[in-house]
This record gives structure tokens, C-alpha cells and sequence, in this order.
């Protein structure tokens, strides 16, 4: 019968932690740490060593390392994204109904009703979730510049998101919008002096849709803001702005959602 | 839930980070290169091969091949850790005399790995901290049992250094940054 070495026993009982079955391997292996004190000093200091490294290994990456790292990351998958093709071309006080039309979306089987939410709303959860994570992150960017507002956009959400492109549609800003727990962009545009905002929130097994106008809003908000709503797949989209419904459909048709 | 791997990064970015100061002796500008290497790095595969999980075993493997990439065919260190095993032959040997729980000045520790050389360092960091099997641990850093068995011994300059400088706490203070 051979005798196991300190060195084999190691091995075989490597990592000390880990349970494993009583094979005669394995009994033979603690019989002889059991018995050999350089062996108990070896796990022993082992054990010494890895508390110190994890004692050692509690300092927060930099924020300058985070934000090269995903930077890094939106510019890879910006780099995988479709250029939609440019064609000729769509305030502050509807925002959060605007916001409560999506929500009815994505809770109501993307037909918006207002009246569906009121709870929700009335109960303020959905607005103080949002604004709290606004309050404590910075998650907006002011910037014309697509490429930027990309990127800024597929670091946030972790998935490829672009601005439209449609001449004579200026892009203003972006910022991360929460709805019922999920993060989705709001990209802001202005068109011949009208704010005009698209709402992208990604959402797991959404089939594409197409773009149709929510009846039950224009009812509602007589006079008011349009909003229309599609799919692609995987983002619920919709949007909403100081202009009639069709302009809406012809944009959403012309930025080929 | 769907996890996007920028989710997955987030949530290892600290000890991504950390890992890499020790891999890289606490030297923090190669630290960050290294993780900045290593996601992007890691993303290219992740998006690859559709369907495969982003683990934390598979990130760890990813950090120590984008380490020993990066740090290529340079042995820095290697002769300093066998200069350091062979110089004093009346040393205390830390593996095998005593039982007692050592003290050991964690900030150090990644400030001695720098006299490790990178291969050792990572085989280290990998069955040491990371309790990798040996077999798992030499299919990444490319030897065998034997070969990983010497690289180990390196724990003794971990040790051995550590304990000396919390001895010395003229030494153990500076900040790794």
C-alpha cells in the first residue's frame, strides 16, 4: 500500500471546502493531514492567507474605471447597430401623463387606458420610484449629438439604442426613464418649435407591433399631445408630442421603427 | 430576468478590480487597464457564442488569460521569488513549522505578489483565492499538476512577506494607490 505524501493529501483534498464523496482516496488524504501537523499548518495558513485577502480586496473600482469600462461596452455595441436610414421628414406638462399612458401599456396589454392606472397613479408609487432614482443618479444628457446620446443610452440599458434619424427632427436630450421597475430611455426632439419624445422600454418576449395610435388618450387629452405605440422586439416603444396623430404614424413609418 | 452582460459587469466591477491590483502587485493603473481589457475582452465572446451564461468562473478565467496576454512572455518576477526561496536557507519555513494563525497585513499582500512572476501570481490568485481545483487551474495557466505545484509555492513569499512587514509598521502603511 503506498503511503500518501503531504503534498498528494493536499491535492486531493483541494479545496478544503468543497464536499466530496469518501472514496478511499479521499479518506486516506485526511487520515494523513489528520495526522501530520505540517499539513494542518499548511490549511491553517491557507486559510490565514485567503482572510487576508479578502480583507484586502474590499475597495470600490474607481468611477473613472466604470465609466471607461462602459463606455467601452456602448461603443462595442453601438458598433454592432444598424444605421436607420435618413428620410424626409415630427413640455413639460403632459410628461407625466405621457408616462402614465406607457405604463398602461406594459401593464394593460398596450391598450392605453388611463382609467387602468389610476391606482398606480393615485397612489404616487410609480412617480416617487422615479424620482428618487432621479434625485440620486445622474441619468440625463443634454446633447444633439447622436452618436453620444447612443452611447450614453446603450451603456445605461446594456443594449444597443439609437436616436432617430429623420431630417428636420432635433435631437435635445435623453434621459433614463423607470417604469414599473424597468429602465427605458425618453429620447427628446424638437420639430418646427414641438417637443416630441419617444419612450424605448426594453421588455423581455415583446413581439413586434405595429405602430397604432392610442385612441383612448386623444379622447382624454382633447387638444392635447398625440401618442402612438409599436413593438419591435424586445422594446415596447411609443411616441408622444405636441402634434397631430398622423404626423406621429408618418414619422414612426419614415424612421423605419 | 434577462441579465445584460453590462449587468453582470456591474456587479463584479469591484472585485474585478481588486483582483486585477493583486494580479498586477497593487499597481493600480495597470489594474485598470487590465479590467478594462478583460470586460471588453470578455464581451466579444459573450456576444459570440449567444446562450452561454456569463458566470463568475468564466470572468475569472477571463482575467487571468487577459493578464498573462498582456503580460506576455516577460518572467518579471520570477527571479526575484527565486532569488527569495533560495536566499536564506535558515528561514523559517511558513509551510511546514508552526499552526498558529498568522497575522497578516492584508494591505501588503498585494504589494508582495509583485515579487511573484505573473504565471505564479495567477496560479496563486486562481487556486489560493479563487479555489480553483488544481486540473482547472492548469488548463488556464498552461502547465501541469507538478508545474502548478512549484508555481504554488510561491505562497511563501505572500507569507513570508507579509508577516515581515507587519512587523515592520514603518512599511505596512502606504497606501497601494
Amino acid at each position: 500500500m503506498n503511503i500518501m505524501n503531504c503534498s498528494e493529501a493536499r491535492h486531493v483534498l483541494w479545496p478544503p471546502e468543497q464536499p466530496r464523496l469518501a472514496e478511499a482516496k479521499v479518506l486516506e488524504a485526511r487520515e494523513h493531514v489528520h495526522g501530520c501537523p505540517s499539513c494542518e499548518s499548511y490549511f491553517a495558513q491557507d486559510r490565514s492567507l485567503l482572510d487576508a485577502y479578502e480583507r484586502a480586496g474590499r475597495e470600490r473600482a474607481p468611477q473613472a474605471l466604470r465609466e471607461r469600462v462602459f463606455d467601452a461596452l456602448a461603443l462595442e455595441r453601438s458598433r454592432s447597430v444598424v444605421e436607420e436610414p435618413a428620410t424626409p421628414g415630427v413640455s413639460r406638462r403632459w410628461m407625466l401623463t405621457a408616462a402614465a399612458s406607457v405604463v398602461g401599456l406594459l401593464a394593460g396589454g398596450f391598450v392605453v387606458s388611463l382609467k387602468g392606472t389610476s391606482d398606480a397613479l393615485n397612489d404616487g408609487g410609480l412617480f416617487a420610484e422615479d424620482y428618487l432614482r432621479r434625485a440620486v443618479a445622474q441619468e440625463r444628457i443634454n446633447s444633439s449629438d447622436p452618436g453620444e446620446v447612443g452611447r450614453f443610452l446603450t451603456r445605461e440599458l446594456g443594449r444597443p439604442i439609437q436616436p432617430l434619424h429623420v431630417v428636420g427632427l432635433r435631437l435635445t436630450s435623453a434621459e433614463i426613464c423607470l417604469i414599473e421597475g424597468r429602465r427605458g430611455a425618453m429620447i427628446k426632439y424638437v420639430q418646427d418649435g414641438r417637443d416630441i419624445s419617444h419612450y424605448l422600454i426594453p421588455r423581455d418576449g415583446t413581439p413586434r407591433r405595429d405602430p397604432e395610435p392610442a385612441s383612448a388618450w386623444s379622447s382624454v387629452a382633447d387638444g392635447g399631445p398625440a401618442l402612438i405605440t409599436w413593438a419591435t422586439p424586445e422594446i415596447e416603444q411609443a411616441l408622444v408630442g405636441e402634434v397631430s396623430v398622423d404626423h406621429l404614424m408618418e414619422l414612426a413609418r419614415n424612421a423605419s421603427l | 430576468m434577462h441579465q445584460t452582460f453590462e449587468e453582470f459587469v456591474a456587479r463584479h466591477m469591484d472585485d474585478l478590480y481588486n483582483d486585477a491590483l493583486f494580479l498586477n502587485g497593487g499597481e493600480v493603473s495597470r489594474a485598470e487597464d487590465l479590467v478594462l481589457w478583460t470586460v471588453t475582452g470578455a464581451f466579444q465572446t459573450f456576444r459570440r457564442i449567444e446562450g452561454v451564461g456569463a458566470t463568475e468562473r468564466w470572468l475569472e478565467r477571463k482575467l487571468v488569460e487577459a493578464f498573462l496576454v498582456r503580460a506576455g512572455g516577460d518572467p518579471s518576477g520570477r527571479e526575484s521569488m527565486e532569488a527569495f526561496l533560495a536566499e536564506d536557507p535558515s528561514k523559517p519555513d511558513l509551510t511546514d513549522t508552526g499552526s498558529e494563525i498568522l497575522e497578516i497585513d492584508s494591505k501588503a499582500l498585494f504589494r508582495s505578489a509583485a515579487k511573484l512572476s505573473h504565471v505564479a501570481r495567477a496560479a496563486i490568485w486562481l487556486v489560493l483565492f479563487r479555489r480553483w481545483r488544481y486540473e482547472e487551474a492548469c488548463d488556464v495557466v498552461k502547465t501541469d499538476v507538478a508545474g502548478l505545484k512549484g508555481l504554488l509555492q510561491g505562497r511563501r513569499v505572500l507569507l513570508t512577506a507579509v508577516v515581515r512587514k507587519s512587523g515592520d509598521r514603518n512599511g505596512t502603511d502606504h497606501d497601494r494607490r
